[in-house]
């Protein structure tokens, strides 16, 4: 049997290609944002911080996607397939593959945010003091910021493990029917099993949320149940597709 | 354990059509066997149910183990490579297969790669359909496996290439290790066979030593292969 | 080397190998090429070689040598035996196929005789040619 080391170095390379290629992609679209400005007008104050953090979004929405196709990929083609590992092995491996790459992502952001905030630092902070509400100790603004950090991820895995879901009932049910106009049925099939699966998530979710209404009087416990539950759900939905991979789901024939 | 494939009862239905139905066929160790049949006859689907990339109903044991995961380290298949990029330099490809698989021996692999006369800082999607079918063979002849399934493996290819890929297939299959090679064009590969399985009509047709053919009837793989199919259409 | 589809390889490796022995360039107590080898020079399957071997050192055509391999046997007498079982498989060929044509045996000689000399004939035209 091959290494769990073995098989995350084959998943990780090119996805840390991938995942670089968008950080310097994001890197240059920044650089020419902000040049066009200096060059069309003067940089205003919070412009290098703007700039970084409206770009951040789609380049973070672009891993996503890049880690999901990646992700899918592994699923259908002989090449991963055949690697003599058992399919909980090569599930759990490839999500924590996309799952590390996505972190590598994200800590590059935190550096991006850091130095382009500390450039700007300033006007950051007359953000900052502009901002009227509840008054937060620097230890509840850093329990937030943790916990937003904490469930973005969790629904990151959540996003992975539903899209899997959903991609893996579709391969296995097209085994079982008829092979005439395939792209419709397509269509239909996958139609009807996100619709479900969203669903089926969704009311989960609900319930989970329900649950931590009534064991906390909301605030942070309610808070850490609601990331519980996304990850019980998540994996739910993770044993579901090793067993859809054991059982049914065939690779692209030769 | 002298088997080194016992197929049991094995049934195969995609899209609500049968394609093989209650096969049984057992493999011994040490073999170079054909596995002949027309194009859609099933051979790839049988080949892909052993692997495991295909689920199929009955048992599939090799060497005596039924897990299906487990068959994965006794089997070097030709996969066709879809898993890179078409910009995967046919080295780093390589490299793949040597952090994955246990058993590849770099060695064998730069032996082959100068014997089939490839370049691997050429990338995959820069290939002809018969250079990489011989970068496929020759990252399938470096495992050291039990059972080794060539798909079609002189598909695309010419005539010189051919040749090598035959010597190749004597020169590095390892003794005790039994290889099944599918292809519908026998001659070039009859004289290299211990055994010919042929796959007619959902099932397996016919599973001879090629010898005993041509002891027992007086004519090559060939002609016995094509006078499966003549006799067919006269009792249709 | 090119088979013959319809007979069996082993066989036509035993002739392949008789042959050579015959023309000497396998002459007695010479070691054979290492099994493989041999199957990769013939393009052939290891086990199909392996089985003409084995057949040719029951036989007594060849000795295995622990170890050491396949040599042509050093006994004269046996291969000189061989040398004339292969003449008569040759004879028996050509004997039965013309008396398959209805030709007497005194006939079957008359006409031998009468296609060597032609030959020799034919032959010594082409080298003065």
């Amino acid at each position: 049997m091959t290494s769990f080391g073995s098989v995350f170095k084959v998943m990780s390379k090119d996805r840390f290609r991938t995942t670089s290629k968008v950080i310097l992609a994001e890197l240059a679209v920044i650089a020419v944002t902000l040049l066009w400005s200096v060059a069309t007008r003067e940089v205003s104050s919070g412009e290098f911080f703007g700039v970084t953090a409206s770009w951040s979004g789609p380049a973070f929405l672009a891993v996503f996607i890049f880690m999901s196709v990646a992700n899918e990929h592994v699923y259908t083609r002989d090449t991963y397939r055949l690697i003599p590992v058992g399919e909980t092995k090569l599930y759990t491996t490839n999500l924590l593959s996309s799952f590390v790459m996505y972190l590598y992502f994200g800590i590059v952001q935190v550096v991006l945010y850091t130095i382009t905030a500390s450039i700007d630092a300033d006007f950051i902070k007359g953000i900052l003091d502009g901002i009227t509400g509840p008054e937060y100790t620097n230890l509840e603004a850093g329990k937030i910021v943790i916990g937003l950090l904490l469930m973005g991820l969790a629904m990151v895995i959540l996003g992975w493990t539903t899209i899997s879901l959903v991609h893996l009932v579709v391969s296995a049910t097209n085994n079982f029917l008829p092979n005439v106009s395939r792209r419709a049925i397509n269509v239909v099939l996958y139609v009807v099993v996100i619709y479900l699966v969203v669903r089926v998530a969704g009311f989960m979710l609900h319930e989970v949320n329900n649950l931590g209404g009534i064991m906390s009087t909301g605030g942070q416990g309610q808070f850490i149940l609601n990331i519980v539950g996304i990850l019980v759900i998540a994996v739910i939905e993770a044993v579901i597709n090793i067993f859809l991979l054991k059982k049914w789901v065939e690779t692209i024939p030769n | 354990m002298t088997n080194v494939l016992a197929i049991n009862q094995l049934t195969y239905k995609h899209n609500l059509k049968t394609i093989l139905k209650d096969v049984d066929l057992t493999l011994e160790t040490g073999k170079i066997v054909g596995l002949l049949g027309e194009n859609g006859a099933g051979k790839t689907t049988l080949m892909r149910l052993i692997t495991g990339s295909a689920k199929g109903s009955g048992t599939i044991a090799v060497c005596g183990d039924s897990v299906a995961t487990h068959h994965k380290s006794h089997i070097s298949f030709t996969e066709q490579l879809r898993g890179f990029k078409p910009n995967t330099r046919i080295d780093r490809v390589a490299n793949f297969y040597r952090t994955v698989y246990p058993d590849f021996d770099g060695q064998r692999f730069e032996e082959l790669i100068t014997f089939l006369q490839i370049d691997t800082s050429l990338k995959l999607g820069a290939l002809s359909k018969g250079m990489k079918e011989k970068v496929v063979i020759a990252l399938t002849l470096a495992r050291q496996a039990q059972l080794y399934l060539l798909d079609e493996p002189f598909s695309g290819i010419d005539s010189m290439s051919r040749k090598r890929i035959i010597s190749s297939i004597i020169k590095w299959k390892p003794e005790d290790a039994t290889m099944v090679i599918s292809d519908h064009y026998v001659s070039e590969i009859a004289p290299i066979l211990d055994e010919v399985v042929i796959v007619k009509d959902q099932g397996i047709y016919a599973h001879k030593p090629s010898d005993a053919i041509r002891e027992e009837f007086g004519i090559g793989i060939e002609a016995y292969y094509e006078s499966l199919y003549e006799r067919g259409v006269k009792h249709d | 080397m090119k088979f013959d589809d319809k007979v069996p390889i082993y066989y036509q490796i035993k002739n392949y190998l008789y042959h050579e022995m015959m023309t000497g360039a396998l002459k007695p107590g010479d070691k054979l090429p290492a099994v493989r080898q041999l199957a990769v020079d013939l393009t052939v399957n290891v086990n199909t070689v392996q089985r003409a071997l084995g057949e040719m050192i029951t036989e007594g055509i060849l000795e295995s040598q622990r170890g050491k391999g396949n040599f042509v046997t050093m006994d004269e007498q046996r291969i000189t035996q061989l040398k004339e079982q292969l003449v008569m498989e040759q004879l028996e060929r050509v004997y039965e196929q013309l008396h398959a044509l209805n030709l007497t045996d005194e006939q079957i000689i008359a006409s031998l005789k009468q296609y060597i000399a032609q030959r020799g004939q034919r032959d010594d035209q082409r080298v003065s040619d």
